[in-house]
């Protein structure tokens, strides 16, 4: 072939290469593009279904980038019969494209959540790869809906802070976080009931007020502050902190102290018979972070030992009345043992297999507190 | 043969050919199969490409200086042998393809939705083309580099493990029977597929004492990606919902963000296009050097050009993902029936041709 002939060639297939370029195809404008950063789901009231059959109610908040408005956030909220009949009506009174790629979270309604699976109702978010499997979720007392459209004070709308509470709750509070991800994972892979944050409306807040269970995926059973608190520390979910408590000596309260610091878990896992024995040992390490005797921490010897142990004291109470709870009352895997229960079994555990060796086995609970300092106060 | 490569171009050749884009459903189809015991399915998958190569490798050094081709023919006979030629070229075409189409599904889903899938395929094979028509060398240097690139995507799933994997999704180990490995060990050949094409390039090595070596480090290798691929995906999402994703590789890069760059398999899938389209490039390669060295024509480009309809037309083909996914199995299969029984086969003939040349020798 002559050199000129290549050249030909060559430049040929860059044109058809042009011509075919496959960006023409998949290429949106910027300015025609919408992107939700906060879903709410419900069921839909009467009053709200677009059409009779209609069950799905989904919210979804929108930031407004154009500059005359009146609203820099939009609440659009649809019925359907199911997620995809949403979005698509969601189209006709919507002039830009709806991106989901940049969604931050996900508000369930409790009355939804209380009898729906998660799983289906988050199937279009699972199979749709450009939603990150790091969403996290969050139940809402009451409806979801009423949430994304609540006024809140300080931020620009309720979805950036809903997401900024949720991004940061595990930082500061021993509360949890669950992800799509997780949620799918512990359904599916462990048989073990996810824990969701609940978030509440009060006095023009948005806020934490405890966790949600949600066995087979649909809530049962909603955890106070402090159950919440000790659910996390048996579960292992990794997170920051504080306790105040009472500090005592011979049966009796010598001051009140805060703890700040960190939780750890680890399982012992051993087998009597067909009888499963776990240990479950709560580590928790940190400072001393606030305390209201003043008076120098050096000059009670033991004082760092007493609070160690009135906290040791404090959580293994807290945690045996919630494993008895556990045991008792809801009968399923609340404590993220279904994982450990399959590792060490070589049957195939259905759940209810896992459920009924957890109300059947022997939890006991350990705890372990390291106060590393007491701060720059001696 | 006027051109060579050297051991350590087939090296990443073999590479190459092996890893593309089956890693990206490996652990699904290795949980499918035996559940925890995954990894045990990749490490036993990898004894039939070893078995392959080791013939593969024997026959070429009893006939050195002859393409494969050539072998086929002398030792088969020229029309059997001819056939045989025609078997592999088959397995490469459709292979080819099925690389191609299911790269194709990846990008759809992840990239380019509203791009027609012949686009698609036709700007992908134009690639394939175009490194193919380069010849050998060109082909042999393009796989080395473009494995290094591979590197990278493979470590951003390393947040993802750090912050989620749990080892008991791992237990308990050896949980399954004989059987299920044996079936397992079957259901990772599309993984695998493309270890065949040493038979075809390790004619052209440099320095033939290298060859076996190289393949079986080429293949070790390979295992240990697809270890790492496995193992972090099954210890992250745990056996049983790995089965619920179509590319639970991609999937694993979801799970965590890092800062400023965020979603990780965006930027994964863009390096891994490049990587994705070798295994294609080389089995397009196999097609195009066997049709040129048994009709005897001089050009590779032009039998190249010739095979580039054809591909397109079978990766276009399967009408949705299912059948794209039926079609990977099936080469799957073809390249382990076609690894191990063709080198035989070959080194079967080739051992009686050399006893009896020795005895004709002996009664001369």
């Amino acid at each position: 072939m002559k050199k000129t002939h290549r050249y030909i060639l060559l430049f040929l297939a860059i044109i058809i290469n042009a011509l075919f370029l496959s960006g023409c195809w998949d290429q949106r404008e910027l300015d025609e593009l919408v992107v939700p950063f906060i879903i709410g789901y419900d069921y839909a009231n009467e009053e709200e279904k677009e059409q009779p059959d209609d069950r799905y109610l989904i919210s979804a908040g929108f930031p407004v980038f154009y500059e005359d408005t009146l609203k820099k956030y939009h609440v659009d909220i649809t019925s359907g019969s199911l997620d995809g009949e949403v979005i698509n009506r969601r189209n006709t009174h919507f002039g830009e494209q709806i991106i989901q790629g940049q969604l931050q979270i996900v508000v369930l309604g409790e009355e939804l959540i209380s009898n729906e699976n998660i799983m289906e109702l988050t199937d279009i978010l699972s199979r749709n790869p450009a939603v990150k499997g790091a969403i996290p979720m969050a139940v809402s007392a009451g409806r979801a809906a009423d949430m994304l459209n609540a006024p809140v004070k300080q931020y620009p709308n309720p979805g950036i802070y809903i997401q900024m509470l949720i991004k940061n709750i595990r930082r500061t509070n021993f509360f949890p976080t669950c992800s799509l991800f997780e949620s799918n994972r512990h359904i599916i892979s462990n048989h073990t009931a996810p824990l969701l944050p609940y978030i509440v409306q009060k006095d023009g807040n948005i806020m934490f007020a405890g966790s949600c269970l949600l066995n087979e995926g649909k809530r049962i059973e909603h955890l106070d502050r402090e159950e919440t608190e000790i659910a996390v520390m048996l579960r292992g979910i990794r997170s920051r902190g504080m306790i105040t408590f009472d500090v005592i000596e011979d049966n009796k309260i010598i001051d009140q102290v805060t703890f700040e610091g960190m939780n750890k878990r680890k399982v012992d896992v051993k087998k009597d018979g067909d009888r499963y024995i776990f240990n479950i040992l709560i580590k928790l390490s940190g400072r001393l972070f606030e305390r209201k005797k003043n008076e120098p921490v050096i000059d009670h010897k033991d004082f760092i030992k007493l609070s160690q142990k009135s906290l040791e004291d404090l959580i293994r109470k807290r945690a045996e009345d919630f494993v008895a709870k556990v045991q008792e009352e809801y009968g399923f895997d609340a404590l993220e043992l279904g994982m450990e229960i399959k590792g060490h079994s070589r049957e195939k555990l259905s759940k209810e297999d896992i459920d009924k060796i957890i109300q059947e086995s022997e939890i006991n609970v350990e705890v372990k507190v390291q106060i590393e300092n007491a701060g720059g106060k001696i | 043969m006027s051109y060579t490569i050297t051991s350590k171009q087939l090296l990443f050749t073999l590479i190459s050919s092996m890893l593309g884009v089956g890693i990206l459903s490996l652990p699904r189809v290795t949980a499918e199969a035996v559940g925890q015991d995954a990894w045990l399915a990749v490490i036993l998958g990898g004894i039939i490409p070893f078995v392959s190569i080791w013939l593969s490798n024997k026959v070429v050094s009893r006939h050195p200086g002859l393409s494969f081709a050539a072998i086929t023919e002398m030792l088969a006979g020229k029309w059997a042998g001819k056939l045989l030629s025609a078997a592999f070229v088959i397995y490469s075409i459709i292979a080819s393809a099925a690389i191609l189409r299911v790269f194709t599904e990846v990008i759809t889903m992840f990239l380019l939705p509203r791009t027609p899938i012949l686009v698609k395929i036709m700007l992908g094979l134009a690639v394939s083309a175009y490194m193919t028509s380069s010849g050998i060398k060109v082909l042999g240097r393009l796989n080395e580099f473009l494995f290094y690139v591979l590197l990278p995507p493979l470590f951003l799933s390393i947040p993802a493990v750090v912050k989620f994997a749990d080892l008991h999704y791992l237990m308990p180990v050896l949980n399954n029977s004989l059987t299920d490995y044996s079936k397992a060990a079957f259901t990772t050949g599309f993984a695998y597929s493309g270890f065949e094409t040493i038979i075809v390039f390790a004619p052209y090595v440099l320095k033939k004492k290298e060859t076996l070596k190289a393949a079986v480090m080429a293949l070790i290798i390979t295992i240990t990606i697809y270890l790492y691929a496995v193992i972090t995906t099954i210890t992250v999402f745990g056996s049983e919902l790995t089965q619920m994703f179509t590319w639970p590789a991609l999937r694993l890069l979801s799970v965590s963000e890092i800062p400023v760059l965020e979603r990780m398999e965006f930027v994964a899938i863009i390096a891994w296009i490049g990587v994705a389209i070798r295994p294609a490039s080389n089995q397009y390669f196999c097609a195009g050097l066997i049709i040129k060295d048994v009709f005897g024509i001089k050009s590779l480009s032009k039998v190249v050009a010739l095979l580039y309809p054809i591909i397109a037309a079978i990766a276009w083909y399967p009408k949705n993902i299912s059948i794209a996914i039926r079609l990977s199995d099936f080469v799957g299969m073809y390249s382990l029936i076609l690894g191990t029984a063709l080198p035989l086969l070959l080194l079967g003939l080739s051992l009686i041709r050399g006893k009896g040349r020795a005895r004709d020798e002996k009664n001369t």
